[in-house]
């Protein structure tokens, strides 16, 4: 099946595009499903959390594939971008949101050509742009991400995503391999049960949940700096504890050291939480650690770069193959050289 | 004065078609320095030039090589560039605002933000080199320009080198911090580009992303860079405090984060 009827059987409204590297192949994607939806007559809206469609990478200097909007589409992109714009527009809204770029600025394409798009940098900016490109008529809207960026991917601000890696990430393609099923595995953790989701959403902070239902709230500013009273207060009657924020390396570890932590299971917000070592969470996993998600991000496939900037590659079908092994059911593309 | 002006009109720059100067207009010349892993000696020398030519550079020369020891060599070179850049379509985004002096700040922040700013800089990650943050932040300052330690209306922690972003997140969530100033001088292999964006992605996650002025600086940082990397400006070489201070004010105010 193709992505763009994936989206559209799933009710998929806001789709991201997130990267786990520079030049992993993000734009080469996004081109990848504005075709798809042209050719399915699908109204798109498009934007990016970084820059799109600039002739040379800024840090490696390396050629960037363009992007093409065709009349019909819906933009959102920053002013300086659309004094360059090849591709003639009709201005809808100047949103007061500012980038360094300029004020971003909703279009809708009159004439069809090549555009630099570059969107909010902000996640809850880029969430009311996005609402915004639907209200003007765009069925679905693409945000590209930007980098190694993975924010916009939260299921608070797009509904699903498009994970892009590739050769870039390392020479040795089992490193790519586990890097990735990593992330993946991130994103789509089981989530846990409605009846600890009611209880969490209802204290919307940190905290530690009893067997018995009761919650203890632990006397700290942020979890990052938190883990030792985190600590303190896990037991054997302890069922779960909520993280909220970011989960960082050390914070795992200080509840790692937890007597009580194959009794326990950790709750996330969701996978773009997780600034962990993935050595730390490996050793912590076969430790005993559980961790589930208030919400799961949608992966609707990987897509797959096998060609690096310093010039070296994979090949393609056994890259591909590789990774269908380290991902058993998810969609994997190969935008690239387009062997599946 | 006029003689110069005169010299200038009879060689006409063609902006189109700019190559480097050295003694003559559009002779093309470079100097440039580097090791490479070879003994001191004429292959060496030779090798250099080779190296030159395979660069695009027409006529290379070794001006100076010093033997480093340890079977390396050290090379200054001469050579002519063939290649031109057109610098009349050449347009670079800045940081595009009047800078107030750190006078003018103090007041506009007793006027118009009537509190004090909390400022917060660190230089993240592997990099140990502060002249940056200390430019900007520093009580003495830089070059006449006053850091932001010293402004009235402000309360400025620079936080040194190798800080964590987790570190930084949370001494900003803990000081209810306004802005974050991140300086990224001296990284290898690129390393500053995604130790920039996990604090962008960090801050995401704790939910204040939009509580904070991010900016970013260094001399491989730029404004135009900084839209990518997720921050709401860059600065780069030579910039100074008045000027980080003029835009963390102003977008202070324009974000109603007073």
């Amino acid at each position: 099946m193709r992505i763009i009827e994936t989206i559209l059987q799933n009710n998929y409204h806001t789709v991201s595009i997130v990267g786990l590297a520079k030049n992993a192949g993000k734009t080469v994607a996004l081109n990848y499903l504005i075709e798809e939806a042209e050719s399915a007559g699908v109204n798109i809206g498009i934007t990016s959390t970084g820059r799109d469609g600039e002739n040379k990478d800024l840090v490696t200097e390396t050629h960037k594939p363009s992007i093409y909007v065709a009349e019909g589409m819906y933009v959102a992109t920053a002013k300086e971008m659309l004094m360059l714009s090849r591709a003639k527009v009709e201005i809808l809204e100047t949103t007061g949101i500012y980038t360094p770029l300029g004020e971003v600025i909703i279009v809708r394409v009159r004439q069809s050509g090549n555009m630099q798009i570059a969107g909010p940098v902000s996640g809850s900016d880029m969430k009311y742009v996005a609402g915004r490109l639907r209200h003007y008529g765009a069925e679905v809207v693409f945000i590209d991400g930007a980098i190694d960026r993975k924010a916009v991917s939260s299921p608070a601000i797009t509904d699903a995503c498009l994970i892009a890696t590739g050769a870039v990430l390392s020479r040795d393609m089992k490193k790519v391999l586990e890097k990735t099923a990593h992330s993946v595995e991130c994103l789509t953790l089981k989530e846990t049960d409605e009846k600890l989701k009611k209880i969490i959403k209802g204290q919307n902070k940190t905290c530690v949940i009893q067997n018995t239902g009761k919650v203890v709230v632990p006397d700290i500013v942020t979890s990052i700096t938190g883990g030792k009273k985190i600590n303190e207060l896990i037991d054997e009657n302890t069922d779960s504890v909520f993280i909220k924020g970011a989960v960082t390396t050390s914070l795992l570890k200080e509840i790692g050291e937890s007597k009580f932590l194959r009794g326990i299971k950790i709750i996330i917000e969701d996978g773009t939480k997780i600034f962990t070592d993935v050595n730390v969470w490996n050793e912590l996993r076969k430790k005993g650690l559980r961790v589930e998600t208030l919400n799961a991000v949608n992966v609707i496939a990987v897509t797959l770069n096998p060609v690096a900037p310093a010039g070296y590659f994979f090949d393609s079908q056994v890259f591909a193959e590789e990774m269908e092994k380290y991902l058993p059911g998810v969609k994997i593309v190969d935008v690239v050289s387009e062997v599946h | 004065m006029e003689g110069i002006h005169g010299i200038q009109e009879i060689q006409k720059v063609d902006l189109t078609k700019v190559k480097p100067y050295g003694d003559t207009l559009n002779d093309g010349m470079v100097q440039m320095s580097f090791t490479l892993p070879v003994p001191y000696g004429d292959e060496a020398k030779e090798a250099a030039k080779q190296l030159m030519a395979k660069m695009g550079f027409d006529n290379p020369a070794v001006v100076y090589s010093c033997d480093l020891g340890i079977g390396y060599t050290y090379f200054i070179m001469y050579g002519k560039c063939r290649h031109t850049v057109d610098y009349s379509t050449i347009q670079v985004p800045k940081v595009d605002m009047e800078f107030m002096t750190m006078e003018e700040v103090e007041d506009y922040i007793a006027e118009k933000i009537k509190r004090n700013v909390v400022v917060i800089g660190a230089c993240t990650g592997t990099d140990a080199h502060t002249v940056g943050i200390d430019a900007i932040m520093n009580m003495k300052g830089y070059n006449h320009h006053f850091g932001l330690e010293r402004y009235k209306g402000m309360t400025a922690l620079n936080m040194g080198s190798q800080v964590t972003n987790e570190e930084l997140v949370a001494k900003a969530i803990e000081m209810k911090a306004d802005a974050i100033l991140v300086s990224q001088i001296v990284t290898q292999k690129d390393v500053h580009i995604p130790n920039l964006t996990q604090l962008v992605e960090m801050l995401e996650a704790e939910g204040i992303r939009d509580k904070v002025i991010l900016i970013c600086g260094g001399p491989r940082l730029s404004h135009e860079l900084a839209q990518e990397l997720g921050y709401d400006a860059g600065f780069t070489t030579g910039s100074y405090a008045n000027e980080v201070a003029t835009f963390i004010v102003e977008e202070m105010v324009k974000r109603n984060m007073i």
